[in-house]
């Protein structure tokens, strides 16, 4: 028999650090089915007996606000665990025993881990562990999991519960008459769906969208309909009086175990009024952002550089062997599936890495809530929630974390939109792209600078727009805010942040894999077939004819076209593709004669279609997995909106003043 | 406005005076005959009788033993003189600047002089005020006074206790001048500051004013309201506590489960460099909360 258990807790409470300190390297990374939640499960074994733990999102109550929020829920209900483990901050004690009280009222085999019990001395806490847990009726175990202090006795806790040593008496918030007697009526009427009936009656007054849903589809519509009418007929809203006193009790709970010493300057106080101070605030930030993005830079090259080393030997060495083989064969293996890999090795991997660490250690901290605190207004004005500021910054790097960073918005709308606008901001592969062509065009002074920058203006102002809108119609009504805990600073956990690093790259580059590959092959046949043709009537070329008509939306021919289908995989291709459709080979080559081939306002038209056409293979990717592929496909579709929408209005716009 | 001069007898006059006097007397609980009349018009006793009888020859009352009582015509006529006083009140001090104790005279003549149109047009003119110049609730057309409102200062005046006055009593006109010279009117929030032998000393805003036992009887008071204000407009640095949460949806569960619920004490620690979001302490965390969202919280003021 395999006991399992689960951890709870509210975010920044050391949940990650506990569960790491619980499992050890024996732990695995998903998503919960059908969410964008992560899901990590590991185990140990303790006296021989194998342990499952399955860490749940943090969340700050039970209520159905977010994705989160209900994937604990129902894991606790579904998956009956044999033992929850809430783990609460101890220097923030009354907060986080709002989750406990609703987590007792779901289960009673809950043990509370007091974490950082290393630093409420510091800050004027003074905690009666005994008291505590006599009022709560479960265990409480003190723990510091950063230094894996209070393991082995919350260990020891958990399987003195799953071999039923210890008598529990969970407290249960009792509510006020009025609350109570409503509940007492909806009681007997939610049946039998495995969640306690008392539980169900609280969700129903508290108006838990997702509870009437469920109970609707089980047939029990008179509950629900029995529920509003009472919430109708309630003088204040039980969904506040509920929380209300759900927070007295805590009160009366603190009142015997907690003590607080007045006036202790925390030191996190002290470091926000610098960092989220009103002048140098946003200098700061900007010095952080300017710092990620420069050792994006900075290091992913050579990062880069030695996979293009490495990946030439494997690929010299496949050829060798695959000398033998049919040549389309081996085009299709080495040419296809191996160049695939070292491009997305080469130009994915190290940015990936890097952003992730930084973005890793300033999460660890608990700077991106001070940052997301003082970008929130600007953001705003992008039609995106202050925490987007990070992966809009990320996106300057590649779109793939970006896309993926937005899993710390909690509002599930507004993750979307972000995902979405993304990867309008030009990233490395476009910067590089633009960096390169813009000089051969404008040269490299006043004009240069000026087309630079409003391609990056127009890429900004791209994300603003389909930002506004998609709030001003899809989501218009569920109005986002921002209600975002700023959590106390504490050191990084370096083995936290290579560990969620890894998972987080590894994740990515998986899935980027899994579409690039067969795409890139696609590619190698397309230039290569039909078999024999000289290079220039190959499909690919032929396909170029075709998309003339296309091109001309644009102002360019479409040989010019089928450059952007082929850098579709990985834009940083581009200059070498814009050779190769024009006959060129080599970057210098092609800065060489492009000049005599485009106008400048042609140059430009690419440079802005380039910039917004579509997000390159493995972003999609991403985007399929945090928001599916509904949302990714309209991506590219409004992609391309704005790709020919802006290119065009400027190439015609452009001829029409005379500059054609 | 012109007033229309219709042929109006003396008696007519003396008649509906009483008429309003009878009808303050019965709501108030007393049994009324001439004698009761004629003590609160101050009139000679037998001229009152004489109204008396006038008052129940014309339907407008009735014997009703120990005393005497209105019926539904002479109340319903009561009412519209208690409406027409009340709103030419409004209309002397809000259109002829007259001031609050000089009224009451003046509106004494003008209220019998009205048909029930003339009376409809001044509401109109007036935007339908719901309350004279003394505090009084103004009736609506065909419906019963409101009882008043508050309790007298003398009553509800312990030290300490901030009140608001809701009415004075426009009789005798003397206090009225006085009261209205202290700067006293319904609608201000007064604090009581000491109880004196023979007088209360009470807190107008910088000042702090004398008033005698008798004045106030005639002051009419409710316990100061609260005040509420929105959470999001409190400067930085101030202290409050949460009253009412008036936001809705997932927002405002969220705030629910961050602590913000009622009662909850909270801090504003700091503004971002923008002016928005704002830096909340609640339940010893820091929260940050854009400044609609916190304008969804109304709150009392504690400290600044």
């Amino acid at each position: 028999m395999t006991t399992t258990i689960a951890v709870a807790g509210n975010p920044n409470t050391g949940k990650s650090t506990l569960f790491n300190a619980l499992t050890g390297l024996h732990q695995h990374t998903g998503n919960w089915p059908g969410k964008t939640v992560e899901r990590k499960e590991g185990e140990f074994t303790h006296d021989g007996h194998v342990v499952k733990v399955v860490d749940l999102p943090g969340t700050y109550s039970l209520t159905a606000v977010s994705s989160e929020e209900i994937v604990a829920r129902d894991f606790i209900v579904e998956a009956k665990p044999d033992v929850v483990i809430v783990i609460v901050d101890a220097t923030n004690l009354e907060r986080n025993l709002y989750l406990v009280l609703q987590v007792l009222e779901l289960t009673d085999n809950v043990v509370v881990a007091l974490n950082m019990m290393d630093q409420v001395e510091s800050k004027g806490v003074k905690i009666d562990v005994e008291a505590l847990s006599g009022q709560l009726g479960v265990p409480v175990v003190p723990t510091v999991a950063l230094k894996k202090e209070g393991i082995p006795q919350l260990i020891e806790a958990v399987m003195e519960i799953c071999e039923g040593k210890l008598d529990l008496q969970p407290a249960s918030v009792t509510y006020d008459e009025s609350i109570e007697q409503n509940i007492a009526q909806l009681e007997p009427m939610v049946g039998d769906s495995g969640y306690p009936a008392r539980w169900l009656a609280i969700k129903l007054l508290e108006g838990d969208a997702d509870v009437k849903e469920m109970l609707q589809a089980g047939g029990n519509s008179a509950a629900v309909e029995a529920a509003e009418a009472l919430v109708q007929r309630s003088e204040e809203k039980p969904e506040i009086s509920i929380a209300e006193q759900r927070y007295e009790s805590i009160s009366r709970i603190a009142q015997r175990a907690i003590h607080h010493e007045e006036g202790v300057k925390y030191l996190t106080d002290r470091i926000d009024d610098i960092v989220a101070h009103k002048i140098l605030g946003l200098p700061i930030l900007m010095l952080i952002a300017g710092f990620t993005l420069w050792a994006i830079y900075a290091i992913a090259g050579p990062i880069g550089g030695l996979f293009e080393a490495l990946f030439s030997i494997i690929i010299d060495g496949a050829s060798g062997l695959l000398a033998g083989t049919p040549w389309w064969v081996r085009g299709i293996i080495v040419d296809g599936i191996l160049l695939g890999f070292q491009q997305i090795f080469v130009y994915m991997f190290g940015v990936l890495v890097v952003f992730f660490f930084i973005y890793g250690i300033l999460e660890d901290v608990g700077y991106l809530a001070r940052g997301a605190f003082v970008m929130d207004r600007i953001m705003k004005w992008l039609g995106l929630p202050g925490k987007a500021f990070m992966t809009i910054f990320a996106g300057y790097g590649c779109s793939i974390p970006g896309v993926m960073g937005t899993r710390i918005i909690d509002d599930e709308n507004d993750r979307i939109i972000t995902s979405v606008v993304v990867p309008f901001i030009p990233c490395a592969a476009r910067i590089a792209a633009i960096t390169a062509i813009v000089p051969i065009f404008f040269g490299s002074g006043l004009a240069a600078t000026i087309v630079t920058l409003s391609i990056f203006g127009l890429s900004l102002l791209t994300v603003a727009l389909v930002a506004t809108v998609l709030k001003k119609t899809t989501f218009k009504n569920e109005p986002s805010g921002l209600v975002m805990e700023m959590p106390d600073y504490h050191p990084p956990l370096l083995s936290n942040v290579l560990r969620t690093t890894w998972d987080r790259t590894y994740s990515s580059m998986s899935k980027a894999l899994m579409i690039y590959l067969p795409f890139s092959v696609l590619i190698w046949v397309l230039f290569h077939f039909p078999a024999g043709a000289a290079a220039t009537e190959t499909w690919g070329v032929q396909m170029g004819s075709f998309l003339d008509p296309v091109g001309q939306i644009i102002g360019l021919a479409g040989r010019d076209m089928t450059g952007f289908l082929f850098t579709y995989p990985a834009k940083e291709l581009s200059l070498l593709y814009l050779g190769l459709s024009h006959g060129g080979v080599g970057e210098e080559e092609v800065a060489g004669f492009m000049g005599d081939v485009w106008t400048p306002l042609q140059a430009l038209s690419y440079l802005v279609f380039l910039t917004l056409y579509a997000p390159c293979l493995a972003t999609v990717a991403a985007m399929v997995k945090e928001i599916g592929w509904k949302w990714a496909l309209w991506n590219i579709i409004v992609a391309l909106i704005a790709g020919f929408g802006f290119a065009g209005a400027i190439y015609w716009g452009g001829v029409l003043l005379g500059f054609g | 406005m012109n007033v229309s001069s219709s042929g109006l007898t003396h008696r007519r006059v003396e008649m509906e005076d009483a008429l309003k006097t009878a009808y303050a007397l019965q709501n108030e609980g007393y049994a009324w005959h001439g004698a009761e009349l004629a003590r609160s018009l101050g009139l000679p006793e037998a001229l009152a009788e004489n109204i008396a009888r006038a008052l129940i020859a014309s339907g407008w009352a009735e014997e009703n033993e120990p005393g005497m009582r209105l019926t539904e015509t002479g109340e319903a006529r009561a009412v519209e003189l208690i409406r027409a006083h009340r709103l030419w009140e409004r209309y002397l001090v809000d259109r002829e600047g007259m001031s609050l104790d000089a009224v009451h005279t003046e509106a004494d003549h003008r209220e019998h002089e009205m048909t029930p149109e003339e009376l409809e047009e001044l509401d109109a003119e007036l935007g339908y005020p719901a309350w004279d110049p003394h505090g009084h609730a103004i009736p609506a057309s065909g419906s019963r006074v409101p009882s008043p409102a508050g309790q007298p200062l003398l009553e509800a005046g312990v030290p300490g206790s901030k009140l608001r006055i809701v009415r004075l009593d426009d009789e005798p006109a003397t206090l009225l001048t006085q009261l209205v010279a202290l700067g006293l009117k319904p609608g201000i929030e007064i604090e009581v500051s000491s109880l004196e032998s023979d007088l209360l000393r009470l807190r107008l805003g910088e000042n702090v004013v004398p008033l005698s036992f008798d004045a106030a009887s005639r002051v009419f008071v409710v316990p100061a309201p609260a005040r509420l204000v929105p959470m999001g407009k409190l400067p930085v640095g101030s202290q409050a506590q949460v009253v009412e949460l008036t936001g809705s949806g997932k927002l405002q569960r969220r705030m629910l489960s961050m602590g913000f619920v009622p009662g909850a004490e909270v801090t504003v620690i700091r503004e971002a460099p923008l002016g928005d979001p704002l830096q909340y302490r609640v339940k010893k965390a820091n929260i940050a909360l854009r400044r609609d969202e916190a304008n969804t919280l109304l709150v009392r003021v504690s400290s600044q």
